[in-house]
């Protein structure tokens, strides 16, 4: 799964580290999102979108 | 119940058993069971400076603002325990098997109950190690 959390990040200038402690979260955590290694939950899907307010189908490409 | 104080039980409880047991043994003037006492001393050492670093580390990130477990490392932790609870079940078969062949085929002596009790616990301890490792690393789910 690609996501686009990375380009989503840059706009607002945050680091990874930002961004997991803006979610609640472990640094390795977004750093694994961002490589589509990790399949989140509903839940941390939600609560990134959120915290880049961005919308989870913009942050989360679907491959068919 | 903090990292700290579940580490100090642990190592106190296996402490006082391997002290005990190295009493008794000098008492009962059992010298075999002396000498495997000094390496489970050694391995429980290591595993108190290896445990003290890991929680040295964890307490360092947690002053940062970063949350102790999330949901990925919760799910890592699930998925070790379990690889180490296949592991260890097949790993005891499989010494069940060899104990049962070794005396006739072999003609060797049967395995010691309380090594392979040890074996069994160490191996299981290592694949959940390992798993968690893997995990990290790799970060499939």
């Amino acid at each position: 799964m690609k996501t686009r959390i990375k380009e989503f990040r840059a706009r607002y200038d945050l680091t990874q580290e930002d961004l997991a402690k803006k979610v609640g979260v472990r640094r390795e955590t977004i750093l694994f999102l961002e490589k589509g290694k990790y399949n989140p939950s509903l839940q941390l899907a939600h609560d990134v979108a959120k915290a880049l307010k961005a919308s989870i189908d913009e942050l989360f490409l679907f491959e068919e | 119940m903090n990292e700290e104080l579940k580490t100090g039980i642990t190592v106190a409880a296996v402490a006082f058993f391997v002290a005990g047991l190295a009493l008794l043994s000098i008492a009962a003037g059992m010298k075999d069971t002396i000498a495997w006492t000094i390496p489970v001393f050694g391995i429980l050492v290591i595993f108190v400076l290896a445990r003290a670093l890991y929680v040295k580390r964890e307490k360092a990130r947690i002053k940062e603002g970063f949350p102790k477990d999330d949901e990925r490392t919760r799910s890592m932790k699930e998925r070790a325990g379990y690889y180490a609870y296949l592991g260890s079940v097949y790993f005891a078969l499989g010494l069940m098997w060899i104990n049962f062949l070794m005396p006739d085929m072999f003609h060797l002596p049967e395995l010691d109950v309380t090594l392979v009790l040890a074996a069994v616990i160490a191996e299981a301890f290592v694949i959940y190690l390992f798993s968690w490792w893997y995990f990290e690393r790799k970060a499939e789910r």
